[in-house]
């Protein structure tokens, strides 16, 4: 057998028995990390719609939502998974807001890349609480060295963290507007 | 030449003389990456490890099949196919601690004390040795990022392995979880380790050189009487 034809075999023998090799963890494995993330979606909703027993994915491209019900008929609301440009990386969180979009229950931080011990101070609770019950009926805005007012929809950025305070305010916010634009939500009840 | 080095010094030399971090100063990348927790870097050196051995392992017992002109393709491709199943296994299995290492994982492919490895060893010797000198070197790579996860969690945290060590009195030096502390820590250590070889070292020659004082005087003592 000339080199080449040595050559040749040999990268194709290495490539197909790497390529079962793959096929058959990953068959093992797909199932095991689909569970994983789907055990994860469910801790941030009931995190962020505490009243919440049962939860449903609503058929839409532009937002992972779920509506959560509290009993059989009645709704407390939607969770919300939203993505978003940070100082660092992209910033995926997931709040809770009422039926109307005027107000978030709860924030959870889901993945973030930020500075750590400064950005990424958005995942921690003296951050987070800042935005239970805020209104949101319009833009939140952030405010920098003054005290926060959730009653008109303001939060106060973390000290030496304030790309990474607005950028999640401008998450959500961005993703409350495109929400409202679907039709048949924001008037639920 | 090979038979003459035994099974433990063929282990041990991962560990102090040939240290792929210490010593051959390899696989930087994800030692000053991941350490900012000692568990992140425990993980990070068992995960390399494991492609590390069963590289070495498949490597070594193909060496005499692949032609060397596709050799480090080959290596490739193997060493790529491993890291992927821990990527996959540790998606599916330890999903937390795959989040916390991120694209590190996947940079093991890169790593060059894997590759290193290959061409300088396995490809040489029978697998049971390549098998040693993987097992070496990880054991090397798994000691100096421990140490030095251990030491940046706690002066930048105040815990080690999550437990507090530091209670609320101490301000963490927000630095050492930083990659700035990350070369800092790893250059003293690299320091540390370097000034102590070199102390070995002169010792070792200045007893040489006494024993051969002490073999020219006895010569000279004989002649005279």
């Amino acid at each position: 057998m000339n080199t080449v034809t040595k050559m040749i075999l040999t990268l194709c023998i290495i490539g197909i028995v790497s390529g079962g090799a793959l096929n058959s963890i990953w068959d093992w494995a797909d199932p095991l990390i689909k569970e994983n993330a789907r055990i994860a979606t469910e801790k941030a909703i009931f995190e962020v719609q505490p009243t919440g027993k049962t939860y449903k994915r609503l058929e839409t491209d532009v937002a992972e939502i779920y509506q959560v019900f509290e009993n059989d008929t009645t709704s407390v609301g939607y969770a919300v998974v939203c993505l978003g440009n940070g100082f660092q990386n992209k910033i995926k969180m997931m709040f809770g807001v009422d039926g109307g979009f005027t107000k978030i229950t709860a924030l959870a931080v889901l993945d973030q890349q930020e500075t750590p011990g400064l950005g990424d101070e958005i995942t921690k609770p003296h951050f987070t609480t800042k935005f239970e019950g805020i209104n949101v009926a319009n833009n939140m805005s952030v405010l920098k060295g003054l005290d926060g007012n959730k009653a008109e929809g303001k939060v106060q950025a973390i000290t030496g963290a304030t790309i990474s305070s607005k950028a999640v305010v401008e998450i959500i916010n961005g993703t409350l507007d495109k929400l409202r634009k679907i039709e048949g939500l924001g008037g639920v009840q | 030449m090979k038979n003459k080095v035994t099974i433990w010094k063929e282990f041990a030399k991962g560990i102090w003389e040939n240290n792929p971090v210490l010593v051959q100063v390899l696989g930087l990348c994800p030692t000053l990456a991941v350490t900012a927790t000692a568990a992140n870097g425990i993980a990070m050196a068992l995960a390399t490890t494991f492609v590390l051995i069963f590289s070495s392992l498949i490597i070594s017992s193909v060496r005499k099949l692949i032609p060397t002109q596709v050799r480090i393709a080959s290596y490739i491709v193997i060493i790529a196919t491993f890291v992927t199943i821990v990527d996959i296994v540790m998606k599916a299995k330890f999903p937390e601690m795959s989040k916390n290492l991120g694209p590190y994982i996947p940079l093991i492919v890169v790593n060059c004390i894997i590759l290193g490895r290959q061409e300088a060893f396995s490809a040489k010797n029978n697998p049971f040795r390549a098998l040693i000198d993987s097992i070496g070197m990880g054991t090397g790579f798994l000691i100096v990022l421990t140490t030095l996860g251990g030491i940046r969690e706690i002066f930048g945290k105040g815990t080690l392995l999550g437990f507090t060590i530091l209670g609320d009195w101490y301000t963490p030096w927000l630095v050492m979880i930083l990659p700035a502390g990350a070369f800092l820590t790893l250059g003293f250590i690299l320091g540390g380790v370097n000034f102590i070889k070199l102390k070995k070292e002169t010792r070792l020659k200045e007893a040489e050189m006494a024993n051969a004082l002490e073999a020219q005087k006895a010569k000279l003592n004989r002649q005279e009487a």
